[in-house]
């Protein structure tokens, strides 16, 4: 070989070592930011729960959307979404929800699917979502107020962020509410119960099928993280009852009620000193969390997945002294519902709440305020403080709708944020509010011959983040029946302060109001 | 060329320097994450859902007094009901569901009589609830009086209280000794499952 030929060699030679050290500075760059992801994660602890091994693995035909009657409606095992955290994988459920924006009155609609799973953890933790089958143009996560940007590697169809707060999250596609996952991280349990405490009925990881758990005067039921049972809990005239724990209360396996039979998975009749904590609830056959005449509870980091007709989330029904907090429920019906169906409602509380309301409304007082055609009525202090709404798709997100003769007063909705408002969507028709006061007589909803008053309301810092511009109403139902004293303040629409009523686009019935202050 | 041959051999050990780094920060990574506090929670081995054993329960054979329930059907009347619990439910032979009687709340004694059309032999009363576990166990109070007119009745059985339990067939069997009477009336006094008296069957034997 002459000279030039080994020039060319050596040249040739230089030149790849360039190109191969500016490759591996590259690399090790990289390795060192993400180092210092991890650095972060070193110190974090976290519990992971293994599924029950019996669940079925979700194929294609089981995600199709339609009724439950054309498919396979069980609680399976996600196999398209893979969640892990500090590198460790999580097991994922696949459950039902239900994208149809109208109300079908076979009780039939089309159902989808999409992944759930859960962990509990302290300090910082690396997330990656991983969606073999999607390709991924956008991802968003929810909430919007920590201010979660994820890292999307197209190639890999991951996407990873980290996490310090425990909350729940939901992590959305390409803009799209098909199959976002909703990752419910919790704080690490502290004392839970052990099986053979006294007064403690202890329900351990796996899948079980138990019919109903009635529940006695200071009794604690605890269904461990990893446990499905698929079953309900009653309270009946109970007292001093406690029920928590990390497990699924499920309600695949019973056919949808049809307006028949309710199973209700968790129902407080008559009840005093409730606490419920941590459960996972999905597949109701109708409704959720029901309480009816009971009084003086509280209710922390519940999540609510439901799918079905008259899937309403936690219905408050004639009950007093009630905390709801830090809790998720997506629905098919009201989310958060406060009613009258018997004695009084009053001091009802639901804070720091998320909220994803797939048909009707997000935080309804009403429609029936006096069911049980109590004389005086009254459905009194009731609150929804720091709510953020993922979506609404349907019917108003804040609403009173005094459909009997009750004097509702004191009712109150601060800090609430409103992620995607599109409202109106399919058979909403009118009922597209942001906002929606009403006294009024209705054939479905009205048990009374006389109306009532509506008195009394504060609606203190609503933000509207996206979605489209939507309408507001204040109207009572006639002299005598008058909506009074509401007073609207800190409102803002896609980033426009609300000052008057023609800029929040308000309709406001003058003949049946008194005193409206908008500012 | 020599300072080419050089500049090479720099390249060589950098490289090699970057490469040993990689692998140590990929080391240091992989032990601060793995290493990291993990608990994980495992289930049993299941390969269909089960029957968890606490609630597991034995096999209830209902018992069912001889003879014919000649209640079924028969015009009855209450005190008062709540909601669209109404009396005829307590003698409709259903006792599923919704339909059960249940007495106006918080105004004992609720009050519920059949009348058996014409003067019949009787020997037991068997009182039923919905028998589903989501009923749960309750304590009710009440007599039992007859009357031949529907208007003087008379104490067969004074007050006291019977508890009605799913997992024993939520029901309660009074046995009596043969009783000549047209109209059969029971008197609630508490319920400590509702506001007031609940049955979904009344049957007369």
């Amino acid at each position: 070989m002459g000279d030039k030929g080994k020039t060319v060699i050596i040249n040739t030679g230089l030149i790849l070592l360039f190109i191969m050290t500016f490759i591996m500075g590259a690399i090790l760059k990289n390795k060192i930011d993400t180092r210092a992801v991890f650095a972060k994660v070193k110190d974090s602890k976290i519990v992971l729960y293994e599924g029950p091994k019996s669940l079925k693995d979700a194929a294609k035909e089981d995600l199709l959307a339609t009724s439950e009657k054309q498919r396979d409606f069980s609680l399976m095992h996600c196999i398209d979404t893979l969640v892990s955290v500090n590198g460790h994988e999580l097991y994922v459920y696949d459950t039902n929800v239900n994208h149809t924006y109208q109300w079908v009155s076979n009780y039939l609609p089309p159902i989808s699917r999409t992944p759930v799973t859960y962990f509990d953890f302290e300090g910082t933790v690396f997330v990656e979502v991983k969606v073999p089958d999607m390709r991924l143009d956008s991802v968003q996560i929810s909430p919007k107020e920590y201010g979660i940007e994820p890292e999307i590697d197209k190639d890999n169809h991951t996407v990873t962020f980290l996490i310090s707060n425990p909350d729940s999250y939901t992590v959305v596609f390409n803009n799209s509410v098909e199959r976002a996952v909703h990752i419910f991280a919790n704080p690490i349990e502290k004392n839970p119960p052990k099986d053979g405490d006294e007064g403690v009925i202890f329900i351990g990881p796996g899948e079980w099928k138990i019919e109903n758990i009635a529940l006695e005067d200071n009794q604690t039921l605890y269904i461990a993280g990893g446990a499905v049972v698929h079953g309900t809990i009653q309270g009946n005239y109970v007292q001093n009852v406690k029920v928590k724990g990390r497990g699924i209360v499920d309600g695949s396996l019973f056919a949808g009620w049809q307006g028949k039979e309710a199973h209700i998975p968790i129902n407080f009749v008559g009840c005093k000193n409730i606490e419920v904590e941590d459960l996972l609830f999905l597949n109701s056959n109708a409704w959720t969390f029901n309480s009816f005449e009971s009084k003086e509870a509280k209710i922390s980091n519940i999540k609510i997945i439901s799918p079905r007709p008259n899937g309403d989330g936690i219905t408050l029904q004639s009950c007093e002294n009630f905390l709801v907090q830090n809790s998720f429920v997506r629905s098919w019906d009201d989310s958060l519902v406060v009613k009258n169906y018997g004695a009084n409602t009053d001091n009802i509380t639901f804070k720091n709440m998320q909220v994803w309301t797939d048909l009707a409304q997000s935080m309804e007082v009403g429609y029936e305020t006096n069911k049980g055609k109590k004389e005086d009525a009254r459905i009194s202090r009731v609150a929804f403080e720091d709510v953020t709404v993922l979506y609404n798709f349907h019917k108003p997100v804040i609403s009173i709708h005094n459909a009997d003769d009750a004097l509702v007063e004191e009712i109150s909705f601060k800090n609430i944020t409103v992620e995607n408002a599109f409202m109106g969507s399919g058979d909403a028709g009118e009922n597209n509010q942001l906002i929606d006061l009403g006294i009024i007589n209705n054939s479905n909803w009205s048990t009374t011959k006389e109306r009532g008053q509506i008195r009394n309301i504060t609606i203190d810092g609503v933000n509207v983040l996206s979605g489209d511009f939507p309408p507001s109403k204040i109207a009572g139902f006639d002299k005598l029946h008058t909506i009074e004293n509401v007073m609207i303040k800190n409102l803002n629409i896609l980033g426009k302060s609300i000052k008057d009523a023609n800029d929040g686009k308000f309709v406001i019935d003058g003949a049946t109001t008194k005193n409206i202050t908008i500012e | 060329m020599e300072k080419r041959k050089i500049g090479i051999l720099i390249l060589i050990i950098i490289n090699l320097g970057l490469f040993i780094s990689i692998l140590a920060v990929n080391h240091t990574m992989k032990l601060s994450v793995e290493s990291g506090n993990v608990t994980m929670v495992h289930g049993p081995d299941q390969t269909e859902p089960m029957e968890h054993e606490k609630f597991a329960k034995e096999e209830y054979i209902p018992v069912i007094p001889e003879g014919e329930n000649i209640a079924l059907g028969k015009k009855v009347k209450a005190s008062g009901f709540q909601d669209v619990y109404t009396p005829r439910k307590a003698v409709d032979g259903r006792v599923e569901g919704v339909s059960y009687w249940e007495g106006k709340g918080e105004s004992y004694p609720n009050i519920i009589t059949v009348d058996l059309e014409k003067e019949q032999n009787i020997h037991a009363i068997r009182l039923c609830l919905n028998p589903a576990s989501v009923w749960g166990k309750r304590t009710q109070e009440f007599s039992v009086l007859t009357s031949m007119d529907g208007k003087e009745f008379k104490e067969i059985i004074p007050s006291a209280s019977y508890d009605f339990n799913p997992d024993t067939g939520n029901q309660v069997i009074l046995t009596l000794e043969d009783i000549k009477t047209r109209f059969v009336q029971l008197s609630f006094t508490m319920n400590t499952g509702a506001k007031g008296a609940q049955l979904a069957e009344f049957e007369v034997y």
